[in-house]
């Protein structure tokens, strides 16, 4: 037991102002206890609700703890109370690794590691707790500078510990990085990541050279890790959002930096402190400058993208909204149209057959024309119908097995007289090796087949249109094939046939009665039952050729 | 007096672990005290590191 011994120099006066203290160190610590309470304040004050946040203020706290430590024991002249200090010092240091890995494992993984993991640190840390108190930790003190003598235990073991940490750390960060995809999620960790390593071995490196050199001046550098990390932060909440900062916030951190680093100015005694507050403010400021110009341009352009985001969402939505009463307006009125239609061509019929007496001959071709436009205006409205309905999607299909390749025949059979009156031949090929049955809506598929003959029968002025049925009993596909010898496509027209309202550019030379709504109405009841519609030809005047497919059932 | 307590989203295992850990920090934190403001069980020398020989073993 020994008495109380004291360095060779006065005691401090308010615990931290003493002869003995470096004018580097108020500099060093200053600057890292100043970026840890504005950063840490501002990230407290915003988000304190977030996991990492929470590890990350207990971080920024014990480091701040240990930095008061720091300055205490450099101003004190009492052996006692520096060996106290110390031994603190040494417990909380690689406290501060294990937080640090708890930070960046919650804020990469948002929760913290498995209960094995945390067994795994506490079995770690268990030696350093169990033997602080001990001469494996500190046995002694040189009373010339006040400097302790360190065992194993703070001289190895602590910065073997925190070697493990900082190990860690690079492990969570290159996995994460791996299993990302995002670029920005990638950068996001990369930049959290490297912030919180600058820091951890700037700090590991200032503390082993004061251990194994004995110069503990040289050790204050490592201080300088904090600041390097609350700049890699500062940037990450700027430039990533990553706690709702705004460019208002960047700037009053920025100014408060710089005032801070500026006052130093003043404070300062020797000349060497001088010239480094300098020349830091100096970097400060050009790069603060830089830093704030360039996130402001990245803030407003964001800014403006978000206006026209919500704006472009707005219009999207009106123009849903308008379309959807067009689709309404289109189907009441052909709904409206449809009655008395049907009333016409029911007198028509009537009159044509004598019903209402003999018809005159000056009558007969009047009648005729009446009749055939109104079929025409029928099958227009129909179509309008089909369409409002598809948009709407209220177009409903009742499935039933049917056999097609006799459906196709029954239809051919019917549009037979008309293509003869128009002078073509309408031809029926089968060379199916299946029996035809297929599961669709019979009145949608009747509708394919009517939609594609009679654009067929439109636009051939002269020659013939086959249906040919065959099959492909590999791929379960029922083919109808709609040949013919009219005016043919380009390749321009094909990609844009199936459109609403679109037709051939050169159809208006063959016949002007059509809505352009046929193809893309037989098209898209095609695909509804897992079929398909497409066109082929070999360039104007050679020819179109539709293919209707469908599966068949065995 | 209120104690701010900041939950960590620990399991209750983890929990157990970290007021153990607590626990022994506070108890060799208490020792270390005891150890040199109490018992002032430690060496102490006065090395000026240009000098050979000038240690003064102090100890009692």
């Amino acid at each position: 037991m020994s008495d109380n011994f004291l360095c060779p120099w006065e005691a401090p006066t308010l615990l931290f102002f003493s002869e003995n203290i470096p004018s580097l160190l108020f500099y060093s610590h200053f600057t890292a206890v100043i970026s840890v309470i504005i950063v840490g304040g501002f990230l407290f004050i915003r988000n304190k609700e977030n996991l990492a946040i929470r590890y990350l203020l207990i971080v920024f706290l014990v480091f701040l703890f240990w930095t008061i430590v720091d300055v205490v024991i450099w101003a004190t002249n009492r052996s006692d109370l520096v060996l106290f200090l110390w031994s603190l010092q040494v417990l909380l240091e690689p406290i501060i690794y294990v937080l640090a890995f708890y930070t960046l494992y919650s804020f990469v993984y948002n929760k913290i590691p498995s209960f094995i993991t945390n067994l795994l640190v506490s079995i770690l840390l268990l030696p350093l707790i169990i033997f602080t108190s001990t001469n494996l930790n500190l046995s002694g003190i040189n009373l010339y500078d006040c400097n302790a003598t360190e065992g194993p235990l703070a001289s190895i073991y602590t910065y073997f510990l925190e070697i493990v940490f900082i190990l860690a750390i690079i492990t969570v960060v290159i996995r994460r990085i791996i299993s990302l995809k995002n670029y920005k999620d990638r950068a996001k960790v990369i930049y959290f990541g490297l912030g919180l390593l600058a820091f951890l071995v700037a700090f590991s490196s200032g503390n082993i050279i004061g251990s194994v050199t004995g110069d503990w001046v040289l050790a204050q550098y490592g201080l300088f890790g904090m600041p390097i990390f609350v700049g890699f932060l500062t940037y990450l909440i700027v430039e990533y959002k990553i706690y709702n900062l705004n460019i208002l916030g960047a700037q009053a951190l920025i100014t408060t930096l710089w005032v801070l680093i500026g006052s130093l100015l003043f404070v300062a005694q020797s000349t060497q402190t001088k010239i480094v507050a300098g020349s830091t403010l100096l970097t400060a400021v050009i790069l603060g400058v830089i830093l704030v110009r360039s996130i402001k341009d990245t803030v407003k352009q964001r800014e403006e993208i978000e206006k026209l985001a919500v704006k472009l969402e707005r219009t999207n939505v009106r123009l849903q909204q308008l379309d959807k009463l067009k689709s309404e307006f289109v189907s009441i009125a052909s709904h409206q149209l449809r009655s008395p239609l049907t009333s016409i061509r029911g007198y028509i019929s009537m009159m044509q057959e004598g019903s209402f007496g003999a018809v005159t001959a000056k009558m007969v071709t009047p009648l005729q024309r009446i009749s055939e436009s109104a079929s025409m205006m029928a099958t227009s409205i129909e179509d309008f119908l089909s369409v409002s309905r598809i948009e709407a999607g209220n177009m409903k299909y009742e499935y039933s097995d049917f056999n097609l390749r006799d459906q196709a025949e029954h239809i051919v059979d019917d549009l037979r007289p008309v293509a003869i009156k128009q002078g073509l031949l309408l031809l029926f090929r089968s060379d199916i090796t299946c029996q035809g049955i297929v599961k669709a809506d019979v009145g949608k598929t009747q509708q394919i087949l009517h939609n594609l003959i009679n654009n067929s029968l439109k636009y051939t002025p002269k020659g013939s249109i086959t249906v040919y049925v065959h099959d492909d009993k590999k791929r379960k596909l029922l083919f109808i094939e709609i040949i013919d010898t009219g005016i043919g496509m380009s390749q321009v027209t094909i990609e844009s046939l199936f459109e609403k309202f679109s037709r051939a550019s050169n159809a208006n030379s063959v016949n002007i009665k059509g809505t352009g709504l046929g193809l893309f109405v037989a098209r898209e009841m095609a695909r509804a039952m897992k079929g398909e519609v497409t066109a082929h030809s070999e360039g104007e005047g050679k020819g179109s050729h539709f293919i209707f497919t469908i599966p068949f059932q065995q | 007096m209120s104690v701010v307590v900041i939950p960590l989203h620990m399991d209750t295992k983890s929990k157990i672990l970290i007021v153990l850990l607590g626990i022994l920090i506070v108890l060799s934190v208490s020792a270390t005290y005891y150890r040199f403001f109490v018992l002032r069980d430690y060496d102490t020398y006065f090395d000026n590191y240009d000098e050979v020989d000038t240690n003064i073993n102090t100890d009692l």
